[in-house]
């Protein structure tokens, strides 16, 4: 972001501030400190350095509300360490989430920058299709890996059913690594917008819902423009989706399947993933109240699969259907100190990736937290393509 | 004639009261007694809890409370994290149903969605502190079997002793306690003190009520310490700004104003 952009933003959030004040609403946030270490390159800093994010909120009556959070994320190993460099080299400045909430009888609107995720299983939701994820900024806060995008979003409530409906103008993708020269992304007009609609419902203890989501495969479809040279495509995608959870006693079990319509529905082109069902069940348990543990298996299925085309593609062929699971457990260690394991395998592949931390909670608002990011796997395997970019991290974050 | 029966009825209904008063009442006659006397359909305050550990930690949570009776039996309650900044905004809503398994929904902002959770059973510690889920909730009068020991004094006052013991496995496995030890003041009918026992009947906690505050002419119990003597931690539960019956509609107590936490 240039420098010319952030002063109108700074002023944009002293006038925030000073509303808020006239409304007598909040101003909060969070500063932290933060080092993220990859210890497969001679202990190399990926990232280090401090964020400050700013929250206002407020309600004005009973119909309506707002919300903004705004990050200044100062990354030291991002600035150029040199006598020529400015000191602001390292900074960015964006805006996390900002919208407005309207209310009325029998609907909610919330319209602006914002997270709409849908699914009942953890980590892997084959439903939540609408905001991308930031592959190259994983950390324990979701807002730092899942990507907020430009959303109107209505909840329509009639009794015990709720229909929910979004529009999303412009297409955000994944953020990645990719092999490609160059990609094209769909153009921002209305005829590429991308909407989704979700009916949820429940009967006694069992929460269920369908979807539908017409938009873009946030991961791009690579294809070969004469060798080598290689561009990457986002193509349109139609999500139908279903999950449930329901609960018994210490026991929750659930389950969210998708089947994604691509741009090959007969399977004939080799660079192109071809229609494919992406299920989840899952099971969590609470043995006690210092235990949580979550269970889940993902199974993903490729129709009109033929061998001998799929294998045209350079990248090699995937197989028809493959099989991963993925866990997490919470432990409370002692009082203010918990430590939670994220991890994800694939049995076709052998690869694995986890998620580790502790964190102590210091003192109110206060959290120190330490992790792991670690990948493992063969070298052509997803996880084993990152098997390098392993990171132990620490965090310190006050809250205000 | 007519007017002779409902004199008859008026009669023996004066009766039958007076011989209740005039017998000693039993365990279970003070314990239903001191339930019902709780007057209100619904109820909100604002909730600090402060959580002290053996090795001289504090904690502070602030919690909007919101709690409902509705006309199915069922109590509903809705609880909003306002303090400390780094919990502010968890909503928590549990629905406690007469008959048939309890729901609970756990909003964390963090995360922006609501999530059905399972329950380790109204044994549960309520938001990690010595409080249960079971302490907070409505006690099911049938549950238990009452028995009167033999009455004390409690900081002077005449005080009724009650033993209780759970009926099933099923309420023993639930709420996790073999054994609660009541302490009732005789002349109001407030539950002062409890002393609870593990499964295994060891002594595990002992409640301390500091403070009552009067609402709708009901002592309603406003300052609870709660001591687990086994891991040596407190619990201080503080209602402030008691509001009663001011009609919280049942579909607040909902997913929907869960997430609607701003």
């Amino acid at each position: 972001m240039s420098y010319n952009k952030i002063f109108p933003l700074l002023l944009a959030i002293f006038i925030c501030a000073t509303i808020t004040n006239i409304h007598a609403q909040n101003l909060s946030g969070y500063v932290k400190s933060f080092g993220y270490v990859n210890p497969n390159d001679t202990a190399r800093f990926d990232r280090a350095g401090a964020r400050l994010q700013l929250q206002v909120d407020g309600r004005l009556g009973m119909d309506a509300a707002y919300f903004a959070a705004m990050d200044f994320n100062y990354d030291a190993a991002k600035s150029a360490h040199s006598p020529f460099a400015g000191r602001g080299g390292g900074l960015t400045i964006y805006p996390v989430e900002a919208y407005v909430d309207i209310f009325t009888d029998h609907a909610d609107f919330r319209l602006g920058q914002q997270f709409i995720f849908w699914g009942t299983a953890d980590w892997v939701n084959p439903t939540d299709n609408i905001n991308p994820w930031d592959y190259e900024n994983i950390s324990s806060e979701i807002e730092d890996y899942r990507i907020p995008v430009m959303a109107a979003r209505g909840n329509f409530y009639l009794g015990p059913v709720k229909l929910q409906a979004v529009g999303i103008p412009f297409f955000e993708p994944d953020k990645m690594p990719t092999p490609t020269d160059s990609l094209i992304t769909p153009e921002n007009r209305l005829s590429n917008a991308q909407f989704g609609l979700k009916l949820a419902s429940y009967v006694g203890t069992l929460d269920y819902s369908l979807s539908y989501f017409h938009g873009y495969d946030q991961s791009p479809t690579i294809r070969h423009a004469g060798q080598p040279v290689l561009y990457g495509e986002y193509l349109p995608i139609d999500v139908y989706g279903a999950d449930f959870i329901t609960t018994f006693g210490s026991w929750a079990f659930k389950g969210e399947s998708a089947y994604f319509r691509t741009e090959d529905p007969d399977g004939s082109d080799p660079f192109i993933d071809n229609p494919y069902l992406e299920s989840v069940v899952g099971v969590d348990y609470i043995p006690t109240d210092k235990i949580s543990l979550t269970g889940q298996l993902v199974h993903n299925f490729t129709f009109q699969y033929d061998k001998d085309v799929e294998q045209l593609n350079p990248q090699g062929a995937s197989p028809q259907q493959t099989f991963s699971t993925a866990v997490r457990t919470q432990w409370e260690v002692m009082k203010f100190v918990s430590y939670q394991v994220i991890g994800v395998y694939n049995f076709e592949d052998g690869d694995s990736f986890a998620l580790t931390f502790l964190n102590w909670d210091m003192a109110d608002g206060v959290g120190l937290t330490f992790g792991g990011l670690l990948f493992q796997g063969p070298h052509n395997s997803p996880f084993g393509r990152t098997a390098k970019q392993d990171q132990i991290f620490a965090e310190v974050k006050v809250s205000f | 004639m007519r007017y002779l029966s409902y004199a008859s009825s008026v009669f023996i209904m004066l009766l039958i009261t007076s011989l209740g008063f005039a017998r000693a009442p039993t365990g279970y006659d003070i314990m239903e007694r001191m339930l019902n006397q709780s007057t209100w359909d619904d109820m909100q305050a604002t909730v600090t809890l402060t959580l002290k550990t053996s090795r001289g930690e504090t904690r502070v949570r602030t919690i909007d409370f919101y709690s409902k009776e509705s006309q199915d039996g069922d109590t509903r309650m809705l609880m909003r994290f306002t303090d400390p900044a780094d919990v502010e905004g968890t909503g928590f809503l549990m629905i406690e149903h007469d008959n048939g398994e309890d729901e609970r929904y756990l909003y964390l902002p963090a995360l922006r969605r609501v999530k059905r959770i399972a329950a380790s059973g109204s044994g549960g510690n309520f938001m990690s502190s010595d409080f249960t889920y079971y302490d907070i909730g409505s006690p099911e009068l049938e549950d238990w079997n009452y028995t009167r020991q033999a009455d004390t004094t409690f900081a002077g006052q005449k005080t009724f002793v009650i033993e209780c013991l759970p009926k099933t496995d099923q309420i023993r496995e639930d709420t996790g306690y073999g054994k609660i030890i009541r302490f009732i003041l005789q002349d109001k009918l407030n539950n002062v003190k409890s002393v609870y026992f593990d499964e295994s009947l060891q002594r595990k906690k002992v409640l301390d009520v500091k403070e009552y505050t009067e609402v709708n002419g009901v002592d309603f119990e406003s300052n609870m310490v709660m001591h687990d003597v086994q891991i040596d931690h407190t619990s201080i539960m503080e209602f402030d700004d008691i509001q009663t019956d001011t009609g919280i509609p049942e579909d607040f107590f909902s997913q929907r104003y869960l997430q609607r936490m701003r």
